[in-house]
């Protein structure tokens, strides 16, 4: 039977010192030993920390539509109906769908973060024809190099997930498709703004682009020199 | 071994919706935090793990509604029948109230663990309160008893006979058949918070005053109070303490405000075992001056007798019903009332209390049960926000006052414990301290 002479309080036998101030408890006649049976036992339960991305998301949604119901009350009350609020909406919508989606959805495949992506950029774009009335140049120019650019991008993806490849081989299809890129755009703007399929602009850049995935493939066959640049690096 | 008690069952409910009170939780719980509270009751001997289950099985179909699931609906979150299933019985850890995977826990909302003699009752508060939590442990460990020594536990209060058939009372909402049309407001001043260093995540800390409750009522007689009330005033005054040192005076500004859960079942004829309390929250402003503990004792004494009138406190609940009947925000889909309830519980929750005085009271068990048990304890998790919480149960003539904290400091305990010796109250503590041999 011990008594912290702080608090004045007894301890439990499973107290080797006070729980309250700390003060060592040294009976003289009997050492503290520790008890067959501790009030609790040694486990430690552990809580599961993963992010919760629900919660993360409603968040999300809750600090987006604050801002839009805001700026379409004041477009409201303006009296001319609702116009350059749609434009904020539709730019925060777009923020959510590139920035929130791909950090707290958890898609299994990428396809669906590209094709959210470019869905929202399109429906983006359409809003913003719709108001200003460039449904033309929307449905011919930019709705084409949309579908242009998924296609690219998904077929990148899909080359780099399903071939196995090496690093400097991947660097190299990424540099690829993208001057393929650049030529099926001009061809685009080209078809839309006068009519034709003359090449321009974008062989110079298709060119650099080439040389570069060219010089990355070598490099990958190269294994000396490719040791070596490592080196000099210090990777 | 006698065979668990043979059960008639009638039709429960598939599903129910969650009570007035309960809506709150369910938006509130995240993987870091969950409001939970655990109650366990110490038999003189070691649990056997295999009778317990049978128990356990008995007294879930007794009172099914602890076996329901929390699913998410469109609009509210609702609780779903899984009736049939047992939880597995779980080793009790050192560091209670760990919010509950539901997922992991076969989405029971409660999990029972044992650690030598004890029977740990952990439940998430969704699903009850302490008055249905303590009926379903006392009647697992009557059953468990009646399963152990072949002796029937007459039913007492608390204790249910597993050969009934469940009763549609046990899964009444309370709330909205007892609340009128006039309500009062919920909004407070914010109290005083207390500070701390933070323990790590993972850790509660949890130390228990084992007090003989004859002694306890004698200091009570001699400040001519109660029990509840001297408890509440040392609270409150060491509470005076603690914000006289420190060192923000805008904060040391800030009333001192005690919550202590009222049981809504003294008031009004439920027999409900899902959540039916309110709360006061007594309040002690620093800034008008200087408070001796009679001083104290007078204002919870007078601020209880005002605000625990059969009026008061339904004005209070039928705020929420209302609020939780309003066309708009029954419109609104499930997301939504999550973040709002969010927000709610952050700007009006935690924040109009400093910390919680949960007492259940004296229990009193029949003849054949009493001799088995040695305690019984109640520790409220910690809190969202507010870092320290006290529960307090007695039982057998002894008194168990624990208090649990997310922080290092033991301050407010010590300055209660000592205050409790000072008025020749002798006070035994326990901890779940993990000390090296």
């Amino acid at each position: 039977m011990s008594y912290c002479v702080h608090c004045g309080v007894q301890l439990a036998v499973s107290e080797k010192d006070c729980p309250l101030c700390g003060t060592v408890v040294q009976d003289p006649f009997c050492a503290w030993q520790k008890p067959e049976q501790m009030p609790y036992p040694e486990t430690v339960e552990v809580k599961n920390t993963h992010i919760d991305r629900r919660y993360a998301r409603q968040l999300m949604v809750m600090a987006m539509l604050v801002p839009i119901v805001i700026v379409m009350l004041i477009d409201l009350v303006d009296g001319r109906g609702f116009g350059w609020s749609l434009l904020v909406s539709g730019t925060l919508v777009l923020i959510y769908c590139w920035i929130v989606v791909p950090v707290l959805f958890k898609f299994s495949r990428p396809y669906a973060y590209i094709l959210i992506d470019i869905l929202s950029l399109s429906a983006y774009l359409l809003l913003i024809a719709l108001i200003t009335g460039g449904m033309g140049w929307y449905l011919g120019l930019v709705l084409p190099m949309l579908i242009w650019l998924s296609l690219v991008v998904i077929a990148s993806v899909l080359a780099i997930r399903r071939l196995e490849m090496a690093p400097l081989y991947r660097a190299a299809l990424v540099n690829l498709m993208a001057a393929v890129f650049l030529l099926g755009l001009e061809l685009l703007i080209n078809l839309h703004a006068v009519m034709g399929i003359r090449l321009n602009w974008s062989f110079f850049a298709a060119i650099p682009l080439g040389v570069i995935a060219l010089m990355l493939a070598l490099l990958e066959r190269n294994t000396p020199l490719k040791e070596e640049i490592k080196k000099h690096l210090f990777i | 071994m006698v065979k668990p008690a043979r059960v008639k069952t009638r039709p429960i409910p598939a599903w129910v919706k969650l009570d007035n009170a309960a809506k709150i939780y369910p938006s509130t719980a995240s993987n870091s935090w969950m409001a939970i509270y655990r109650l366990s009751v110490t038999l003189d001997e070691e649990i056997s793990r295999p009778m317990l289950r049978l128990a356990l099985q008995a007294t879930l179909k007794r009172i099914p509604l602890f076996s329901y699931r929390l699913k998410r609906g469109l609009f509210w979150f609702f609780m779903e029948s899984q009736s049939g299933k047992v939880p597995k019985i779980q080793e009790d850890v050192v560091n209670p109230c760990v919010p509950i995977n539901l997922r992991q826990n076969d989405h029971f909302m409660f999990r029972i663990r044992v650690h030598g003699g004890r029977i740990a009752l952990e439940l998430f508060h969704a699903m009850a309160d302490g008055t249905g939590a303590m009926t379903f442990l006392l009647t697992l460990a009557a059953e468990y008893l009646r399963l152990r020594y072949g002796r029937r536990i007459l039913p007492a209060p608390f204790i249910l006979d597993c050969r009934d058939d469940p009763q549609p009372q046990d899964w009444e909402d309370s709330f909205p058949k007892y609340a009128r049309m006039s309500a009062r407001g919920r909004s407070e001043e914010p109290a005083y918070p207390l500070r701390g260093t933070r323990e790590g995540k993972d850790f509660l800390h949890v130390t228990t005053g084992i007090i003989p409750t004859a002694q306890l009522a004698l200091a009570a007689k001699r400040h001519d109070t109660t029990i509840n009330t001297l408890l509440a005033a040392i609270i409150l005054r060491a509470l005076l303490n603690i914000s006289a040192k420190d060192r923000s005076p805008r904060r040391a500004k800030r009333p001192i405000k005690l919550s202590m859960p009222v049981n809504l079942r003294k008031y009004y004829p439920s027999k409900t075992l899902r959540n039916f309390s309110s709360y006061i929250n007594a309040p002690i402003y620093p800034q008008y001056g200087t408070y001796t503990l009679d001083d104290i004792i007078t204002l919870v004494k007078h601020y209880a007798g005002y605000e625990l009138t059969e009026q008061m406190l339904n004005a209070r609940f039928s705020g929420n019903v209302r609020a939780e009947q309003s066309k708009l925000l029954r419109a609104a889909p499930l997301f939504l009332k999550s973040a709002v309830l969010k927000l709610v519980y952050l700007l009006q929750g935690e924040r109009y209390f400093t910390t919680v005085l949960s007492n259940l009271g004296l229990i009193k068990l029949p003849e054949q049960m009493a001799q088995h048990v040695t305690r019984i304890d109640v520790i409220i998790g910690g809190g969202k926000h507010n870092p320290i919480s006290c529960g307090c149960v007695s039982v057998n003539g002894k008194t168990f006052l624990t208090f649990t904290r997310t922080i290092i400091e033991p301050t407010l305990e010590q300055l209660v414990f000592t205050a409790l010796v000072k008025e020749g109250v002798h006070v035994t503590i326990e901890s779940n301290r993990r000390t090296e041999s």
